[in-house]
């Protein structure tokens, strides 16, 4: 008799066991579309407000340039901040870069195709000094990317001290190509989406973001793959950089400056980890960057002054690291 | 004893995600009463002991405090209405001193104005250490400048001076020698003696027998049984705790301590920034080296030697394959060579708490996995699944997390590391810390087995039994040099090694 009860409870205890895996498989799910659902409520949300001004197709290009950009240098943050990295110095690097671009340009020293490339490894060069710099002397890469910002940010304000520097529009006018720009983007997030999830750069950055002494003592060579991460980055920026003057045609001291803001906001509204690990995928990184895009462009066709929208993206940033932050509660020893 | 019932608990349930934690837990401590509580690692002891101490809440069931409701907001809020507890990780925060340890979280009682009285503060600490019978630790001094001991002893003195009516101590022995011990056991007795009550909380069957009055079983976070001093033994302890015999034995049954004669890692000359000095040993083919000593001896600066975590100040560690001699410079190569390392930091060193079970399987084969640079998930879920069942894991699927494990399924998840990638040579350090018996066996039987298919295995232990047991021969190490060396045979006991060690 005895035994039959205990069979009957045990046969309880199973079932609320198996109901717990599921609640928790379903909160897994939810958490996961969440970032989705918010991207599509802010596009209905101001397509409403705005009477459908903001899905004309003429606004609709234009958003496509403007989260273009974004888009292509969260694909770079995600390893960054994977690995449990950060980086200031985003922006600033871009606007450097722009003044070396449109300074070689303007000699027309070099072949026009070549400008890209040359592009492409300054971003390289110049970003990866954060890992170099903050692997050798053990600063933390947050304050070592603050000084690097700031100092590209101080060689851009030199270079236009006097006048803004201007592109020989005319001759790169051909780059300024959205076909040329979409195949550019499917390219970066296929290879960002394949590297980042499918290879052991990606997967080694996610178990140093988890937990750094454990990458070390499972083999991986943590001071390789901290450069290499910046130097991802430095890619995307070199990208960017080099589209971005082709549209604009001009490098001004305010070249890139909110770029460091849009790229955290981003990632943390797409659901990405802001200190990196498992959790980290390429998908949020994207999914945040087009929502920060969406809300930039929304605001302002709404009517709001661009110069408030800053404002309101720092807000948002506030709210949404709220609101996800995992904090441990009741613990005052640990 | 008075029977005059001090602390109730009354189906308590608590869950972890999915993990049923507790399940209808009933406790009634009386006054004067020292209550053991044993279980596996898993069992929902630490749980209990949390919620009781105010540290987490429990999802249903109330607490009855000397007759009231009791439901604290937090750690001190427990503490201030009788109840502290001394936890079984480290608990101190570094960078402070000591008496800011103690009062840590309640230093109201030496504010004036504002201001905080230090003069004060020292001499209450003083006051405190000078009671639990430790006036040779420094109020002033800061934290870091103690050894884990006494800061454990520390930890005992912050759950002592706001005199409790209930002490409970997690699994602190263990981390402790026998200057640490003595202190919590005359501690115990205090309370005893003023009519207030212990929940001692240990894996340590023998000294739980010996300390308590009553012993208390949890199994898979039910309640199972409370014991008197009458009934407890040993083997019924064992029983109730694992829900099934323990067939055989714990260790290994033989006593033949011969292994191949190929050397496979050679210490030579070994000296690190801590402790070691000038150690030289071999480790041979299908052999298990066990090495002993007190916490600070050297013993866990040569595990990581072994690996090329430290840098050596002189000397080299030496691994032969097929052959040739390669020197060990770094972890990356060491796993290259199929050398695998158990911290015995678990949680801080060798496992991504959060991340899946299969992450953190995969973490040191992703070179292996990777097929001209693609890693696919099937090749992944292939090794992670294959190692779930056979460590016999427990967990709903292997992507479950980490850190809603227990000890021991987690200990399980870093063994399953290094069997996923072949290793051949295992640096166990301390492997079966903070593990309950049911999974210690499986650990021994793992590594017997390891030992039977040629694999070497250097075990670094605090615990002479499972030294004793398991080891083909034991190095101790006092002081950073060899002091003691022996090969397994029938008659070796504790006592014989002791002496080399103090």
């Amino acid at each position: 008799m005895a035994e039959k009860v205990l069979a009957k409870e045990r046969e309880e205890e199973k079932q609320r066991q198996a109901e717990l895996i599921h609640q928790m498989k379903r909160k897994n799910r939810i958490n996961a579309i969440v970032p989705f659902l918010g991207l599509i409520f802010i596009i209905l949300f101001f397509a409403i407000v705005t009477g459908g001004r903001t899905v004309n197709s003429s606004n609709l290009i234009n958003l496509v340039n403007q989260s273009y950009t974004l888009i292509i240098v969260c694909v770079g943050a995600a390893f960054v901040y994977g690995y449990g990295g950060m980086d200031m110095s985003v922006g600033y690097v871009q606007g450097f870069i722009s003044v070396i671009i449109a300074v070689i340009a303007m000699n027309h020293g070099v072949p026009v195709w070549m400008i890209l490339p040359i592009s492409i490894i300054c971003g390289m060069l110049i970003s990866s000094i954060n890992g170099i710099v903050s692997v050798c002397t053990r600063v933390p890469v947050f304050v070592v990317s603050l000084c690097i910002m700031n100092i590209c940010k101080g060689i851009v304000a030199t270079a236009v001290a006097d006048t803004d520097i201007y592109m020989p529009y005319s001759e790169y006018s051909g780059w300024n190509n959205n076909v040329l720009k979409a195949i550019v983007l499917t390219v970066i997030i296929a290879a960002g989406y394949y590297v980042f999830e499918y290879t052991q750069i990606g997967k080694k950055m996610k178990v140093m973001g988890g937990n750094i002494t454990t990458a070390k003592h499972s083999g991986i060579n943590v001071t390789k793959y901290t450069i290499l991460a910046y130097v991802i980055i430095g890619a995307t920026v070199g990208t960017v950089a080099f589209f971005t003057l082709t549209r604009t045609g001009v490098v001004t001291a305010s070249t890139g400056s909110g770029l460091m803001l849009d790229v955290m906001t981003a990632i943390v509204l797409g659901g990405f980890p802001l200190f990196g690990g498992a959790k980290a995928k390429i998908r949020s990184a994207v999914v945040g960057a087009v929502t920060v895009s969406v809300l930039g462009n929304g605001l302002t066709i709404w009517g709001l002054n661009p110069n408030y929208v800053d404002g309101v993206k720092g807000i948002l940033f506030l709210i949404i690291v709220y609101i996800s932050y995992e904090r441990k509660k009741g613990e005052i020893f640990n | 004893m008075s029977s005059q019932c001090l602390l109730e608990t009354k189906g308590i349930y608590k869950s972890f995600g999915p993990t049923r934690a507790l399940v209808d837990v009933n406790l009634k401590i009386n006054r004067g009463e020292v209550r053991g509580l044993i279980g596996e690692n898993g069992s929902g002891k630490s749980t209990i002991c949390s919620i009781i101490a105010g540290a987490q809440t429990a999802d249903e069931g109330e607490m009855i405090l000397k007759g009231e409701s009791f439901n604290p907001k937090g750690n001190v809020d427990a503490q201030m209405q009788g109840i502290s507890m001394i936890v079984q990780e480290a608990g101190t925060i570094s960078g402070i001193t000591v008496a800011s340890n103690i009062f840590l979280g309640n230093l109201k009682q030496f504010t004036k104005g504002g201001f905080l009285s230090l003069r004060k503060m020292n001499q209450a600490a003083k006051k405190v250490l000078e009671e639990i019978g430790i006036p040779e630790i420094d109020p002033t001094a800061l934290i870091d400048t103690l050894n884990f001991e006494d800061r454990k002893i520390v930890e005992i003195a912050r759950a002592m001076y706001s005199e409790p009516e209930v002490l409970i101590i997690d699994e602190t022995t263990t981390a402790l020698a026998q200057k640490g011990r003595t202190i919590i056991y005359n501690t115990i007795r205090k309370m005893q003696e003023k009519n207030k009550s212990v929940l001692f909380i240990s894996h340590d069957l023998e000294e739980l027998m010996k300390v308590c009055n009553t012993i208390t079983v949890l199994r898979d976070g039910n309640f199972i049984g409370t014991l008197t001093k009458e009934e407890m033994a040993i083997d019924k302890l064992r029983r109730l705790m694992v829900g099934r015999d323990l067939s055989g034995s714990y260790y290994r049954a033989d006593y033949d301590g011969s292994c191949d004669d190929e050397v496979v890692l050679e210490f030579n000359q070994v000296t690190t920034g801590v402790n070691v000095e000038n150690f030289c040993a071999k480790l041979h083919k299908g052999e298990i080296l066990g090495l002993g000593g007190l916490s600070d001896c050297g013993m866990h600066e040569i595990g990581r030697a072994a690996f090329g975590i430290d840098k050596l100040l002189t000397g080299n560690v030496k691994l032969v394959k097929e052959g040739k001699n390669l020197i060990i410079t770094g972890p990356e190569m060491a796993i290259k060579n199929k050398i695998g390392y158990v911290s015995k930091d678990r949680d801080k060193e060798a496992l991504i708490l959060t991340a899946s079970i299969k992450d953190n399987i995969v973490s040191p084969s992703l070179p292996l996995l990777s097929k001209a640079t693609f890693i696919s998930p099937a090749s992944e879920k292939k090794m992670s699944q294959e190692q779930v069942k056979t460590m016999e894991i427990k967990c709903y699927s292997d992507s479950q997390y980490c850190n809603e494990l227990s000890g021991g399924n987690k200990q399980k998840v870093v063994f399953s590391k290094w069997l996923a990638n072949g290793s051949e040579i295992f640096i166990l350090d301390c492997p079966t810390r903070g593990i309950d018996v049911g999974v210690k066996a499986n650990m021994y039987a793992l590594m017997y087995e390891l030992k039977k298919a040629g694999k070497s295995i250097i075990m670094i232990s605090e615990e002479l039994p499972e030294l004793i047991g398991m080891s083909d021969r034991i190095l101790i190490l006092k002081d950073g040099v060899i002091s003691g060396e022996f090969t397994r045979n029938e008659v070796l006991s504790e006592h014989d090694i002791i002496e080399y060690m103090i």
